[in-house]
């Protein structure tokens, strides 16, 4: 039972802050102690975690089988994201990006609606340019076009512009046209946590896998008319809400087991730990403490009490002793 | 001796991460057990050091098995 002297004030309404975010609901039961200490001990264990993990040990996929490719880790990667979501708001927005990252992919596998644009490219483009003219040089400028599904060879398909320069400033300006099914095309996925970035060997001449969540894939077929004059390589820009605790795919997560090997362990156990513990912060705020307020008899330890007994029990023979004392000195 | 001092010093490293890991265990538990500061801190305390106590001696008693190995 409640203690009389906490004030809970809505207790439904204290716990859902206190799960939407650790120590909202005892501040606003004006519990400030308390919610000092869950929010700088669950938040501060939560995002240390994220840092050791940096920033995608929290990530949510509803079908984990189809992510994973059938592997087991799919299951313990939601079992994870359940615990994760005890910290609620910092977790929650994983489950939007997953509904963001499943429409994506069933739209691009739609070949029904022929000429739909998936969407529009206006960003900026830094990479290497593989030329007949130009020959390889770093060029870095603006992207702009768009993609559509549709049947170019029954795939997608990008047609846009290349505005920009090259390393020693000589400004270029290229058509750009490709398709994912042809292999002239190759772009990242527009919601994904991380990404392969890695470029080509027609590039680049030592090979190294490259992954990141805020820069996106993106090679293109650079054309004159229709004649095909070389590829342009690299990355342009993902926006934060894009890949912020998106989903990621296996070859994402055993690129980040492999780089970080027992940090991204601890990373996640550290989010699962700071999860959980908000549980027992949003019981508290909707019930109040369990043992009750603390100035109660203070409960003796269990050591205690058997010393305790053991001198009731030797209470007795003690006072039989002193009165054999007593009995022998008269 | 000197290899298992050198496995020790490596191992450190993580070993060092449960530290903090406990003291926000301990700390959220007893607060969520009692109301009154001065009782949460000194649960907390305790609780702590009951559980860097028990991997201390679990650490040293499977350093202690591990010395000839």
């Amino acid at each position: 039972m409640t203690d009389s002297r906490i004030d809970l004030r809505n207790p439904l309404l204290a716990a859902l802050l206190a799960f939407l975010f650790p120590g909202a609901g005892h501040a606003y039961q004006r519990r400030y102690f308390k919610a000092v200490i869950y929010s700088v001990c669950i938040l501060g264990i939560y995002f240390w975690g994220c840092s050791l993990g940096e920033a995608k040990a929290v990530h949510f996929h509803l079908d984990p089988q189809k992510i994973t490719g059938g592997r087991s880790s799919g299951r313990k990667t939601t079992a994870g994201f359940l615990a994760q979501t005890g910290v609620g708001m910092m977790a929650l927005p994983a489950i939007v990006q997953d509904l963001r990252y499943t429409e994506q992919s069933e739209k691009e596998e739609s070949d029904r609606r022929p000429g739909e644009i998936l969407e529009e490219i206006d960003a900026e483009f830094t990479g290497k340019l593989n030329h007949v003219t130009f020959g390889h040089a770093e060029i870095t400028g603006k992207i702009s076009g768009v993609v559509r599904v549709g049947d170019y060879g029954f795939g997608t398909e990008f047609e846009g512009t290349f505005n920009g320069q090259t390393s020693d400033g000589n400004p270029v300006q290229f058509d750009l046209l490709g398709s994912r099914n042809s292999g002239s095309l190759q772009l990242g996925d527009r919601v994904t946590g991380l990404d392969n970035v890695t470029m080509s060997e027609l590039v680049l001449e030592t090979q190294e896998l490259e992954f990141s969540g805020e820069r996106r894939r993106f090679f293109v077929r650079v054309i004159d008319k229709t004649a095909d004059l070389g590829m342009i390589e690299g990355t342009i820009a993902r926006p934060f809400y894009n890949h912020y605790l998106a989903p990621l795919d296996s070859e994402s997560l055993q690129y980040l087991n492999g780089k970080l090997g027992k940090q991204y362990e601890l990373a996640l156990v550290y989010t699962w730990i700071a999860g959980l513990l908000n549980i027992l912060a949003v019981w508290d705020a909707f019930q109040g403490p369990a043992y009750g307020y603390g100035d109660e008899e203070p409960e003796e330890d269990s050591d205690e009490k058997s010393s305790e007994k053991a001198e009731s029990a030797d209470a007795p023979e003690a006072a039989t002793a002193a009165t054999a004392a007593a009995g022998a000195s008269s | 001796m000197i290899a298992s001092l050198l496995l020790l010093a490596v191992a450190q490293n993580t070993t060092w991460y449960v530290l903090p890991l406990a003291g926000a265990i301990s700390l959220v538990y007893s607060a969520s057990r009692y109301e009154l500061t001065e009782r949460i801190l000194k649960r907390a305390a305790r609780l702590f050091i009951t559980i860097t106590g028990f991997m201390l001696t679990v650490f040293v008693i499977l350093w202690l098995l591990s010395a000839n190995l």
